[in-house]
């Protein structure tokens, strides 16, 4: 894994690379539900299959975790159980993580959104976007944008993860 | 709070040895070696070789002051604390768990992105 520390919009995000192949190891040293973590994870490519988990563990919807997701949504209302898990990067990866700690326990509200090359998505005033990865008319990865215009549209020129921020540190 | 005091003086070293201790993790508590009701060593009791000249007054407080274990008395005085919660209970189903190291990447400094206003 490698590890690169950015300041948006005065947040501590750590966006980490993972190669094909690469196994990650995670210990839950009890149950956890995901709609408590204390962190934002936004996978803006690749994926991950879990290779080893708890003998007791059941729940498929972990088992394999392909696409771009969030772990506060996509994985709402299911639980890591107690232990110890391994998984296996499918495809290089990128993951944006906005840790708890770092941030002095502090979080803001967060949201994404996913395009497809050619999609639009038209943003209100006042928004705070981090185009994570891919590229757009307004800026490409790692442009920060503050909306002051009425009805812009960022149209996405290849692939692209927009990570919406509902306020500044 | 933390305290020191100098309990050796030796000349022929060059050095000194300063014992660090606390109101709550105290001298009696660190005691390692008494004789005679005497504490002679503590676990907190550090040799420091000094430079040359030897530093005196605020110099030799900094000295010391910097040398202190002030995590190692702190996490002491939490464990004596009934109000902290240090029973390492989170550890219990890790306990004998043979686990692989994942040799952590050093996290490189912080790149502040620029915004754009549109």
């Amino acid at each position: 894994m490698k590890s690169t520390k950015y300041t948006v919009f005065g947040w501590e995000f750590n966006k980490n690379t993972f190669v094909d192949g690469e196994e990650v190891a995670a210990i839950f040293p009890k149950d956890t539900p995901m709609d408590n973590s204390a962190n934002w994870l936004f996978w803006t490519k690749g994926s991950r299959v879990a290779i080893s988990y708890p003998q007791d563990f059941n729940d498929e919807f972990f088992i394999e975790q392909r696409g771009r997701f969030l772990n506060k949504t996509t994985f709402a209302g299911h639980t890591y159980k107690r232990g110890k898990y391994v998984f296996q990067v499918v495809g290089d990866t990128e993951v944006w993580c906005l840790d708890c700690a770092l941030n002095g326990g502090n979080l803001p509200n967060l949201d994404f959104v996913a395009l497809d090359v050619g999609q639009t998505y038209t943003t209100s005033i006042g928004q705070l976007i981090l185009v994570a990865s891919g590229e757009t008319n307004l800026g490409s990865e790692l442009t920060c944008l503050e909306i002051v215009s009425e009805n812009k549209v960022i149209t996405a020129t290849t692939d692209a993860f927009l990570i919406i921020f509902s306020g500044r540190k | 709070m933390i305290k020191y005091k100098i309990i050796e003086i030796n000349t022929e070293q060059h050095s000194i040895v300063v014992r660090y201790y606390t109101d709550i993790v105290t001298e009696a508590m660190l005691a390692t070696d008494i004789l005679d009701g005497v504490i002679r060593r503590c676990r907190t009791d550090y040799s420091f070789d000094l430079p040359v000249p030897a530093p005196t007054g605020t110099a030799l407080d900094d000295f010391i002051n910097a040398r202190a274990p002030v995590a190692w008395l702190t996490t002491q005085e939490a464990v004596l604390n009934p109000d902290v919660d240090t029973s390492l209970s989170a550890m219990t189903a890790l306990l004998g768990v043979e686990t692989p190291v994942i040799i952590p990447v050093a996290t490189p400094q912080s790149f502040v992105l620029n915004q754009i206003t549109v």
